[in-house]
């Protein structure tokens, strides 16, 4: 039986110049990153676009990459580093037609709850729903520390701020879920019994 | 309705994550098709920049050498010669030059023992 390669073993053979062990990275960590990328961008088509970015600078710098944390920390890094910077083009580059976009944004987020009402009681979607009420940051903490497999260190790494902070940020991240969780919950159960 | 923590932390470590289209790894991969192949930090810095570093400290010193020598006062006699170079050496190393010195020589020092360190470290972890 084939043992499996590890990051570092990937990551050798791309410098020793087999590009193609790079697509074994990219499939590795595509989930996670795209995962990532769409909790900031709120949509596929801009997360697809932050997470390609997002492998392709950290192809061009993988000779850079020191090795002294694991490459998932190091690619979070990138990916936090580059979605914060397409949202901030982003913003700029909308904000001229900012105003009748966002109400033709709500009409259609209305329609689609009212008519998806199976698909929305779904505890993922409420879950999906709380999260994308924190900040940034927070999103990045809680989806670091619970489906990144990152300590508290390598989140402080990644995000570039002391570990405490992001002790203290998680911990009220989740009192703030877990207050959305129960709000949203709530109307579930209400109108579970309306129905 | 109450959340537990406990709860919180199932429904939290159970979230699903998302996936990007099919063609997500080969459009990465037509992308890089485009760009330099990467070069590993360790071949970048090799050792023309360890021998550079001791070039530099080698000239510094002989740059010194030369200075001290030709802001030297020399004395010639006949048919009696004399040589004296202890004001040269008084008005050139003055105690502030010398720390100057000093202080350029160990940050030198440091460099070149850090890139030793490392080279070290490089080694162990291969």
């Amino acid at each position: 039986m084939q043992q499996q390669q590890t990051d570092q073993d990937l990551i050798a053979e791309v410098l020793m110049g087999n590009t193609s062990a790079y697509s074994e990275l990219v499939k590795r960590h595509q989930r996670f990153v795209f995962t990532l990328a769409i909790r900031f961008a709120k949509n596929r088509e801009d997360a697809e676009e932050i997470a390609q970015d997002c492998f392709v600078k950290a192809y061009k710098a993988l000779g850079t990459f020191k090795q002294t944390s694991k490459f998932s920390t190091w690619l979070y890094t990138i990916t936090y580093t580059t979605a914060m910077s397409f949202l901030r083009k982003k913003r700029i580059d909308t904000q001229s037609i900012h105003g009748n976009e966002n109400e033709l944004e709500l009409e259609g987020h209305k329609s689609d709850l009212s008519d998806n009402l199976a698909e929305r009681k779904s505890t993922n979607k409420y879950l999906d729903e709380a999260i994308s009420t924190l900040s940034n940051d927070d999103i990045a903490i809680v989806t670091l520390f619970y489906k990144g497999e990152q300590s508290l260190e390598e989140i402080a790494a990644a995000l570039n701020m002391p570990a405490n902070t992001v002790k203290v940020r998680l911990h009220r991240a989740r009192a703030r879920l877990k207050e959305r969780l129960e709000f949203l919950l709530k109307d579930e159960v209400k109108e579970l019994l309306w129905n | 309705m109450e959340l537990k923590d406990e709860e919180l932390t199932r429904l939290l470590k159970g979230m699903e994550m998302e996936e990007p289209s099919m063609s997500f790894t080969r459009n990465v991969m037509e992308q890089i098709k485009l760009e330099k192949q990467p070069v590993a930090l360790k071949t970048r810095v090799d050792n023309r920049i360890i021998y550079g570093i001791a070039a530099i400290f080698g000239a510094f010193i002989a740059g010194v050498f030369i200075y001290a020598i030709a802001n030297s006062t020399v004395t010639y006699e006949l048919p009696k010669v004399k040589i004296d170079l202890t004001g040269a050496v008084d008005k050139t190393l003055t105690p502030g030059f010398l720390t100057a010195f000093l202080f350029i020589d160990v940050v030198i020092a440091l460099i070149y023992f850090d890139s030793i360190l490392r080279r070290k470290k490089g080694k162990s972890l291969q």
